[in-house]
């Protein structure tokens, strides 16, 4: 056997109650929280718990590469560094797709032994497809955790990617009228609106409350869709290939330090500076926005000291709320400055 | 054999090992020793594969470290070794039993008995000594070609550290390469077959430190009343103890002169003395911690 698969069957065994506790978890999930009354059974708490592993178990998978001292030990040891990644992600993986599977054993349990009228097809196409999203969505989270160099900041970049699709629309609803929603990240994706995937294949199910009904921007809701898939699969799909290429040349002596990578802090704080800004209604909204801005450098810089390229980025920020108070409507926005 | 060739490493601006390059022969064991903060860690990570230099390459018998597959023969046991929470000497053999499936469990079992360390219970429960000969008796139950350990000696009893040097020898013995760094050159003394002196950043090349032992003279010297230092400071002196009228020091120079300014002070008695590796070593880097040294 190789030392790959020795390691899995290590790392598998030492992470075996964290698998039971969400086994259990999805099962106490489900039992409160799923409606089979008649017969439907309430997709979005599926989303939910997909997307709550998503989060949550690259978070435990990776986060013991983020001690140093754990380093000096495991990347001695005689297995390459990729596929270290590999067996984490893996583990991961698994634990995603037995925890999803324990919740959808249960509700099958549940819906068959009641009246329900219930297709026991669908539910297994229903669980599948939700896996896939679910995993897709893993690899990537997995690629942005792995990008800070402590816990901490990996978490914030996982927020902060979260978000960042949402705020690109609102951003560009603002400014500009009919904004195509090419893509809107894999969190959408995974729901149950009509952008949701189940929403083309329960076109006849009995996800009747699912189905694509609603069109949005531009175009008819399922070439959006695909495109949405698409570049859904493409960006999870490169992120976890660069996660595991990126893990080889990791900085060992950079690990509890600042996560200075240009998929973390150095590139969000300005685009989310930037896609929330919209014009200051007083000076008290201004200062709290510069506020702000410099505490978020903090956070990354760990400390109060910036350096200059912060202070230009929070410079050219205050300077362009300062501009779009100027220029906004006669309202009283602008009157502040006055 | 290890070969290191031109290692240079930066922790982004600042530059902490320059070109760095050394050959290791098999079987042999190397002393590395340097003052806190020298680099002696951040170079046993490089050559472990934990850490990747900015510049140069580290070889094990002709495989470079960076696959997994050459880190096979190798052992690194750091400063502060990872365990887990709630983890015991058993899980830790398991750990090192997934990576290392040769290590012979009958060594390991003994160690940790002949230690008295029990099996069961919690290492965060161990003092740090204790958790030393834990991981100490993982490197010896696999008895790897090449063994890295760094700070070795921390925290051990003077009764284990004899134990501990008796393995390493052991080890050796079988043909094992063993670099082992110290910032406590008394327990290197006389243990090592080679020394290497990491300071600013680069080693204190074998020739300055032959070319030190040739310059230095160790006498004892005893007075027939208690003598003060100052009697000597027409002597370079680099190392001076006095134990009561007895008088040993290392002074630089001469060794016709140094005796003749010796014997001037009327001695009852002079012994010339052999100097060791190690105190040459001391004197080195007392010299280089003063800022006195450079290579």
């Amino acid at each position: 056997m190789s030392i790959e698969m020795r390691y899995f069957k290590y790392h598998f065994w030492e992470t075996r109650i964290r698998l039971v506790i969400l086994c259990v978890l999805s099962v106490l999930y489900f039992s409160n929280m799923a409606d089979y009354s008649d017969g439907i059974l309430a997709v979005d708490y599926m989303v939910y718990a997909g997307f709550v592993l998503a989060v949550f178990v690259p978070i435990r998978e990776f986060q013991m590469f983020n001690t140093r001292r754990n380093l000096d030990t495991w990347f001695s040891m005689p297995i390459d560094r990729w596929k270290m990644a590999l067996v984490h992600l893996l583990n991961g993986a698994l634990h995603i797709a037995l925890t999803l599977l324990t919740g959808m054993l249960f509700v099958a349990l549940h819906v068959s032994t009641s009246a329900a009228y219930y297709n026991l097809f669908q539910l297994v196409a229903y669980y599948l497809i939700m896996l896939a999203l679910t995993l897709l969505a893993y690899g990537f989270f997995c690629f942005v955790f792995t990008q800070a160099n402590s816990t901490t900041d990996g978490t914030l970049f996982i927020i902060n990617y979260l978000f960042l699709p949402t705020v690109f629309y609102v951003f560009m609803d603002q400014y500009f009228e009919n904004t195509p929603r090419v893509f809107y990240g894999i969190v959408t994706l995974m729901g149950t609106t009509s952008r949701g995937l189940q929403s083309v294949f329960w076109g006849d199910g009995r996800f009747s409350n699912s189905f694509w009904t609603a069109e949005f921007g531009t175009g008819s809701g399922s070439e959006l869709f695909i495109v949405n898939l698409v570049l859904n699969v493409l960006i999870c799909g490169a992120a976890t290939v660069f996660m595991l290429r990126l893990f080889n040349r990791k900085h060992t002596e950079k690990v509890e330090d600042v996560s200075d990578s240009w998929f973390g802090f150095r590139t969000l704080i300005p685009v989310m500076a930037v896609l929330t800004i919209t014009s200051p209604s007083g000076l008290a909204a201004y200062t709290f926005r510069i506020v702000f801005i410099y505490v978020a450098y903090v956070i990354y810089r760990k400390g109060v000291h910036l350096k200059r390229s912060d202070y230009c980025v929070i410079a050219v920020y205050a300077a362009l709320l300062l501009m779009m108070a100027c220029v906004s409507p006669a309202d009283s926005s602008f009157s502040w400055l006055l | 054999m290890i070969t290191v060739n031109c290692l240079s490493h930066w922790f982004g601006d600042k530059q902490v090992l320059d070109n760095l390059s050394l050959t290791v022969r098999d079987g042999e064991i190397l002393g590395l020793i340097g003052v806190n903060g020298a680099g002696k860690s951040t170079f046993l990570r490089l050559i472990s594969g934990v850490m990747t230099p900015t510049e140069g390459d580290v070889w094990y018998d002709g495989l470079p470290i960076s696959k997994g597959e050459t880190r096979k023969n190798m052992f690194f046991l750091p400063d502060d070794p990872f365990y887990e929470v709630g983890m015991n000497c058993r899980d830790l053999f398991n750990l090192y039993q997934t990576f290392y499936p040769g290590i012979q469990r009958d060594v390991f079992d003994d160690l940790i008995g002949f230690a008295g360390l029990p099996s069961r219970k919690p290492l965060s429960s161990f003092s740090k000594g204790m958790r030393r000969q834990a991981f100490s008796a993982i490197a010896f139950a696999i008895a790897p070609k090449y063994l890295l350990l760094d700070e070795a000696f921390d925290g051990l009893d003077p009764l284990a550290r004899e134990r501990f040097k008796g393995m390493v020898r052991e080890q050796a013995n079988r043909g094992c390469t063993i670099i082992i760094s110290s910032h406590a050159l008394k327990e290197l003394d006389g243990f090592c077959d080679n020394y290497l002196v990491l300071s600013d950043k680069r080693f204190i090349s074998p020739d300055h430190v032959a070319a030190k032992i040739s310059s230095l003279v160790k006498f004892q010297v005893v007075f027939e009343t208690e003598p003060t230092k100052v009697m000597f400071e027409a002597l370079k002196l680099r190392h001076y103890q006095q134990n009561g009228r007895v008088v040993t020091l290392i002074a630089e120079g001469d060794e016709q002169i140094i005796r003749k300014r010796i014997d001037a002070l009327q001695p009852i008695l002079v012994d010339r003395l052999e100097i060791e590796p190690g105190e040459i070593l001391i004197d080195t880097m007392e010299e280089l911690t003063r800022g006195g040294g450079s290579l």
